[in-house]
């Protein structure tokens, strides 16, 4: 773990998602930013090894590879509320784990839906 | 008192009460018991006080099956026995682990925890530890800082352990703490350099009349007793009773095949890392007098038909990174340069952490499984047809892991990922090995505990086990085995404690067979 590094990672996420633009594009999909930050994992991990996860997730879940999927599925949970996302995102994971909707990616043991959140990031060219 | 065996005229006769056959945790642990008794026991000790490599070389033996250490490398044969090297870890057993289990074939001891508890109580003496408190409660009172996981203590709860002083690997093991007491025992005599190569019965092979002892200066000597208890350890008591073949063409207690079967080791690995989310502060997981590994609740082992294990976080994942498995360090044949070849890798792993971390505070962490092996008749120890240089037929191993052992060991691992996931604590990251649910397989360098366990099995059916409830070898009225070859399963806690106070009830079982007489 590089300390340095995911405190840089967090700062630039916020930075390319939530505070420049209130939608992301990815491709010709849009959808809110915060659906593709995963904030505690960000705290454990790089960059590059959250989009890894992502990139496994996709091609494990055949049914979640693309982007609109993936946010359709997330959204499905949210409320209406854009500004409430982030704090859902955090309350649908702990929910994941109580109720034992996890997924084994390389190894690591995840929500599911923090495993979407890096499957979306995997998209971003940042 | 104290008789070295080599100096006393060849063919003596020695005669007791009691013939204890080994002078390690449980064989002292017996002795120490019978002091100041009327009763006149005899300690045989095939080594002396220190090492001795011709004396050592006794324990060599092939192996094949799951990669093991040499045979030589895994006990240490002289006074105080494989205390030498033992860390000292001491934590009782769980109810679970006594109970016939049906998903765990053959399990299930014909005793129960609550049976054994007062032993485990006196064992705790015999040790030198604290109090006979295990509960984190107890010692949170005891100790400052002793912070848990704030897990769900339905699934996963916090065990505890206590360390020995009379752990050799830090220290001097039993020998240190025990020599004089055994030594200055007037009703005790220890002799060394007394290695048992023949136990003989009589016609009906019903009773031990004699052991045969051996030395290196090639002197033999005979030892009559009332009572004959092996305490030679799971490898040694095994090797013994397969080697006694003359009257008993398979061995003594052995009508059945089952002695040697079911040998059983803890499997110990690194199975997963652990980051957490931020620095987590706690001396619980401090190695010290204390030590806490996270154990899965009884109700949770049903449900997912598991085996006992418990997970100990044993360094960063930086050190962790760095460190080669036990399996691969600890080949050296004698026993002294394997540890100090551990120790040298342990060493120079924790400096090359430390400087990655920088003086960071760490957050990732490295957990160890120690895992109770399922019984499995066909992992067995067995005597082949080369002999050592007293002309008893050498042990050889064949270590044999199943697929139970394989399931449980991830499922444990994946359940205290779930519960870190759940109280928001961290990530946990399973070892490649434990990814693929349908891999049966185990790496190369899967360490085991030097536990040795479970081949003079314990039980009701002779056809079944090799000794009684009390440890009574099954059609042999006055032949004891003494320690944990007699489990019928091995928990996933050091055998140590459990070993002494096994030992400790055999001891009050003899004393009352004594009495009789």
């Amino acid at each position: 773990m590089k300390r340095r590094n995911f405190i840089l990672l967090s700062a630039g996420m916020f930075a390319a998602f939530a505070i420049p633009a209130y939608y992301h594009f990815f491709g010709k999909i849009k959808y809110p930013g915060t659906l593709a930050q995963p904030h505690s994992l960000a705290s454990i991990l790089e960059l590059k090894d959250l989009k890894e996860l992502g990139r496994a997730y996709r091609k494990q879940v055949p049914s979640e590879s693309g982007a609109r999927a993936i946010a359709d599925v997330l959204l499905e949970e949210l409320p209406d509320d854009k500004l409430e996302f982030a704090t859902a995102l955090e309350n649908l994971i702990k929910k994941d784990f109580d109720q034992g909707n996890t997924i084994e990616i390389n190894g690591w043991i995840l929500s599911k839906t923090e495993a979407r959140q890096c499957a979306l990031l995997s998209f971003s060219r940042h | 008192m104290h008789i070295d065996a080599r100096k006393i005229p060849d063919h003596s006769v020695i005669e007791g009460d009691l013939c204890i056959v080994g002078a390690g945790a449980g064989g002292i642990s017996l002795a120490l018991d019978w002091i100041n008794t009327p009763y006149k026991v005899i300690l045989l000790e095939s080594g002396g006080f220190e090492y001795d490599d011709r004396v050592q070389d006794f324990y060599k033996g092939k192996t094949t099956g799951q990669k093991y250490y040499p045979l030589k490398a895994t006990r240490l044969s002289y006074f105080g026995g494989t205390t030498g090297h033992w860390a000292g870890m001491c934590s009782p057993f769980d109810d679970i682990d006594f109970m016939k289990r049906d998903w765990v074939p053959d399990s299930g001891w014909p005793i129960t925890r609550k049976e054994l508890d007062p032993y485990y109580a006196r064992a705790n003496e015999k040790l030198k530890l604290g109090p006979y408190q295990y509960d984190l409660a107890y010692w949170q009172k005891e100790v400052p800082n002793l912070n848990p996981f704030p897990l769900d203590d339905k699934v996963v709860w916090h065990k505890m352990w206590q360390i020995s002083p009379t752990g050799g690997f830090y220290g001097g093991g039993f020998s240190k703490y025990y020599k004089d007491d055994i030594v200055k025992a007037k009703n005790i005599h220890l002799y060394t350099y007394a290695t048992v190569a023949n136990v003989v019965a009589n016609e009906p092979v019903s009773n031990i009349n004699e052991v045969t002892v051996k030395n290196l200066e090639g002197k033999t000597h005979t030892v009559k007793a009332k009572h004959f208890i092996l305490a030679g350890g799971a490898i040694q008591n095994a090797r013994i009773l397969l080697a006694s073949n003359s009257q008993a063409p398979q061995g003594l207690g052995n009508d059945h095949d089952i002695v040697g079967r079911y040998f059983m080791e803890h499997i110990e690995i690194q199975t997963a890392e652990l980051w957490l989310f931020k620095p987590f502060t706690t001396d619980l997981f401090n190695w010290g007098k204390l030590w806490c590994e996270l154990a899965i609740r009884e109700q949770v082992q049903i449900e997912n038909q598991i085996l006992s294990g418990t997970a100990g976080m044993y360094g960063t994942v930086n050190s962790g990174r760095h460190t080669k498995s036990r399996m691969e360090v600890w080949q050296n044949e004698d026993p002294r340069k394997s540890k100090d070849n551990a120790l040298k890798n342990w060493e120079e792993a924790g400096k090359i952490a430390e400087k990655e971390l920088g003086g960071a505070a760490p957050t990732a962490f490295e957990f160890q499984t120690r895992l109770e092996q399922a019984p499995n008749p066909d992992s067995r120890i067995s005597i082949g047809v080369e002999k050592d240089e007293l002309g008893v037929p050498r042990a050889n191993l064949h270590w044999a892991l199943t697929e139970l052992d394989k399931k449980s060991i991830r499922r444990i691992n994946q359940i205290i990922g779930q519960e870190m996931g759940k109280a928001g604590l961290g990530r946990v990251k399973l070892r490649e090995f434990l990814r693929d649910d349908k891999d049966t397989s185990w790496p190369e360098g899967t360490n085991a505990g030097w536990h040795h366990m479970g081949t003079t099995r314990m039980g009701t059916d002779s056809k079944k086990s090799v000794v009684d409830r009390n440890c009574k070898v099954h059609g042999i009225n006055n032949l004891f085995v003494a320690g944990s070859g007699c489990y019928p399963t091995s928990g996933a806690p050091n055998p140590t404690l459990t070993l002494v106070a096994l030992s400790l009830r055999l001891s009050d079982h003899v004393k009352s067979k004594m009495v009789a007489v």
